[in-house]
């Protein structure tokens, strides 16, 4: 007889996930699959206001990644317009947005992978969370990303008004610049983030890669898939998160096509499941077939792990001989493995400090010209960013009063859906025999999509409430035996 | 440590009644803006950190969905009532858990903290209003803001006056008996 296992949250609000694991007579896995609910409605929300507005309402959508909404939103409202920014409203954008990404990789670095690599994936559940990080790391860490954190929100705030509703992004440009006097405060925050990645990066080798337990999880065929990599990468082919083309690579990590933003619906489309809310990405260039690897399968990632992979090298030398050491250790390009997507997360982590560092110091920076009016009529516009989880694309059509008449959005959990999929039933089959599943199990394979980051709120375009996970595990009739609620 | 308690309203004013906590955070500040400082927030998870932190009292305003009371009835907890439910992102971090890193970080942290929840016929949709029932628990949540405010307003005059006579060394004493 088979079973069903379901892995489900509790939520404020039912913006939640799901994992049903179906075993089969012998109590292996048949299936395994990875659900969010969704609240429909966004685009015809958006239907009838003015253009303008959107950057604050797509804020909004979702409370965790304001920021890259905003930025995406932004850049749309440039295209829609047909205005560049001036030379300091971009590097401004690009500053702040980088100041986004060390704060909040910082934090999701020792969220997602602190539990499973500092406290370890089979610790007991109850340390298996940010306070077993705490406990580990020592309480001076905690402060330390703490204090960060809040230095660099402030530095948001400065230029943005507010970190939580940034009132910033117009079309074609910005609405505050950055005075000379407050420049040195960006150069000291540069620095200390700068020596907090390395000091991320020197844990992440003290704790992870020197435990050949742990070299083993990240690289174990539980946690492989040889699929296709999205990347935003600047004009040398280095990581950029705010602006360039997204080049993909092949799982054998040549490049299969490179292409403006603004064509992506040439080379993205999207399939639906019935089991599913989340629409599937998978790229136009090979097409959908099923939930499979390697390189007749339209199955990509995005994000940290993605954006190497897509990417020559970074632009920043300290990040770069990360990036050297991360390809070295981890056997040459493109690495396939999901786990090693938080060490990923940490080189980029510096590369942002690195880049603030750089922009901080361009003259440019504190010119007054932040801002090209624009004067064309609206019609169509597409903002292309890298979201901390992946590439995020805002496209919007109006009338020619710059009216939303129809409003498309494609979010970074979106773009990872199908191999998120694929991992979770991978890493089902491959630890799950005999009927044999207990917590350890369980949360192993919960690791399999944390890496990702996923954030249901904009995939499914819902408020997501408190964490969302529920594993249910069914029998070969269909009956429930199991059921760990993630709470 | 501000010298005022915080009244934080959390919610998403795209979703219906689950902005009741923002549009309740404004009507109280018109009641009794010299009590408090309010923030209007709809973050959620560790950057509740950001909003409490500093702050010696604190009263939440939020929507929940229990779906065992009348939409609009007001619900009172206190951080004590909630399980502390470690998440495995930040982005859910849970008030609970959220208090935890705080005193674990030794962070100045509210030292009392009253939540204020009411019901909603949840889920809520992107564009809805605020239904009938739940607009209608916004002069009960000004009066229990109000009432908890000039409470605490109350006990900080006393504990200005007991140090006064007593000297600073005995503050947290005198602030502890005060409470109970």
């Amino acid at each position: 007889m088979s079973r069903r296992i379901t892995i489900d949250p509790i939520t404020r609000l039912e913006g939640h996930g799901k994992i049903d694991i179906f075993l089969n007579d012998a109590g292996d896995v048949d299936k395994a699959y990875f659900q969010v609910p969704e609240l429909r409605g966004f685009e015809r929300f958006a239907q009838g206001r003015p253009a303008e507005d959107m950057p604050q309402i797509t804020s909004r959508i979702c409370g965790v990644c304001p920021t890259a909404h905003h930025m995406a939103s932004s850049k749309a409202l440039d295209s829609l317009y047909h205005v560049e920014p001036p030379p300091a409203a971009r590097k401004i954008r690009e500053l702040i947005y980088n100041i986004f990404y060390v704060e909040d990789h910082a934090l999701h670095f020792f969220y997602l992978a602190g539990p499973d690599f500092v406290v370890g994936p089979k610790a007991p559940k109850a340390e298996r969370n940010i306070l077993g990080v705490l406990g580990k790391v020592g309480i001076e860490t905690g402060k330390k990303v703490i204090t960060m954190r809040k230095q660099l929100r402030d530095l948001i705030t400065l230029v943005t008004g507010k970190v939580i509703h940034p009132v910033f992004g117009l079309p074609g440009g910005i609405s505050h610049g950055i005075a000379e006097a407050d420049r040195q405060k960006f150069v000291e925050a540069a620095n200390q983030a700068v020596e907090f990645g390395k000091f991320c990066l020197k844990l992440f080798d003290d704790v992870v890669l020197s435990n050949p337990a742990y070299v083993d999880y990240i690289t174990s065929e539980a946690y492989t898939h040889k699929t296709y990599y999205m990347g935003m990468v600047d004009k040398h082919n280095k990581v950029n998160f705010y602006d360039g083309d997204l080049r993909v690579v092949k799982p054998d990590g040549a490049e299969l096509v490179k292409f403006p933003g603004d064509k992506y619906l040439e080379h993205i489309s999207e399939h639906v499941e019935p089991w599913s809310y989340v629409k599937f990405s998978f790229l136009k260039d090979i097409g959908w077939h099923g939930f499979a690897d390697g390189p007749d399968s339209g199955v990509f990632a995005v994000a940290p792990l993605a954006r190497l992979n897509a990417a020559d090298g970074m632009a920043t030398p300290l990040a770069q001989e990360a990036y050297d050491r991360f390809y070295k250790t981890l056997g040459g390009k493109p690495v396939h493995y999901t786990l090693a997507t938080s060490w990923a997360r940490l080189i980029e982590l510096l590369y942002a400090a690195e880049r603030i560092k750089e922009l901080a110091a361009d003259p440019e920076i504190t010119d007054p010209n932040i801002r090209t009016m624009p004067t064309d009529i609206p019609t169509e516009g597409i903002g292309v960013v890298e979201a901390p989880r992946g590439v995020l694309i805002h496209h919007y059509k109006t009338d020619d009063r710059g009216i939303i008449t129809n409003a498309n959005l494609i979010v970074a959990t979106q773009n990872n859906a199908a191999r998120i999929a694929l991992s979770v039933d991978k890493a089902a089959r491959s630890l799950i025999n005999k009927g044999n599943v207990d917590d350890g199990i369980l949360n192993m394979i919960e690791m399999a999509f944390r890496a990702y980051d996923p954030c249901h709120g904009c995939a499914t375009h819902a408020l997501p409430g408190e964490m969302p996970l529920v594993v249910s595990v069914y029998d070969s009739g269909k009956n429930l035996i199991r059921e760990i609620k993630r709470t | 440590m501000r010298a005022k308690p915080v009244v934080v309203g959390l919610g998403n004013e795209l979703l219906g009644d689950d902005a009741i906590g923002l549009i309740a955070t404004q009507a109280i500040r018109k009641e009794c803006a010299e009590l408090a400082d309010f923030v209007e927030c709809n973050l959620h998870g560790l950057a509740l950190l950001d909003v409490l932190t500093d702050y010696g009292h604190a009263i939440i305003i939020d929507a929940i969905h229990t779906g065992r009371h009348k939409p609009g009835t007001i619900l009172r907890f206190s951080p004590d009532d909630l399980r502390s439910i470690p998440s495995s992102s930040p982005h859910y971090a849970s008030l609970a858990e959220v208090i935890s890193i705080a005193r674990r970080l030794e962070l100045d942290f509210p030292e009392e903290i009253v939540i204020l929840a009411v019901e909603i016929e949840g889920p809520p949709e992107i564009g809805g209003q605020l239904s009938k029932e739940v607009a209608n628990s916004i002069p009960g949540l000004i009066e229990r803001s109000k009432r908890t405010l000039e409470v605490w307003k109350q006990n900080a005059g006393c504990i200005k006056q007991v140090l006064k006579i007593r000297g600073p060394g005995k503050q947290q004493r005198e602030r502890e008996s005060l409470r109970l």
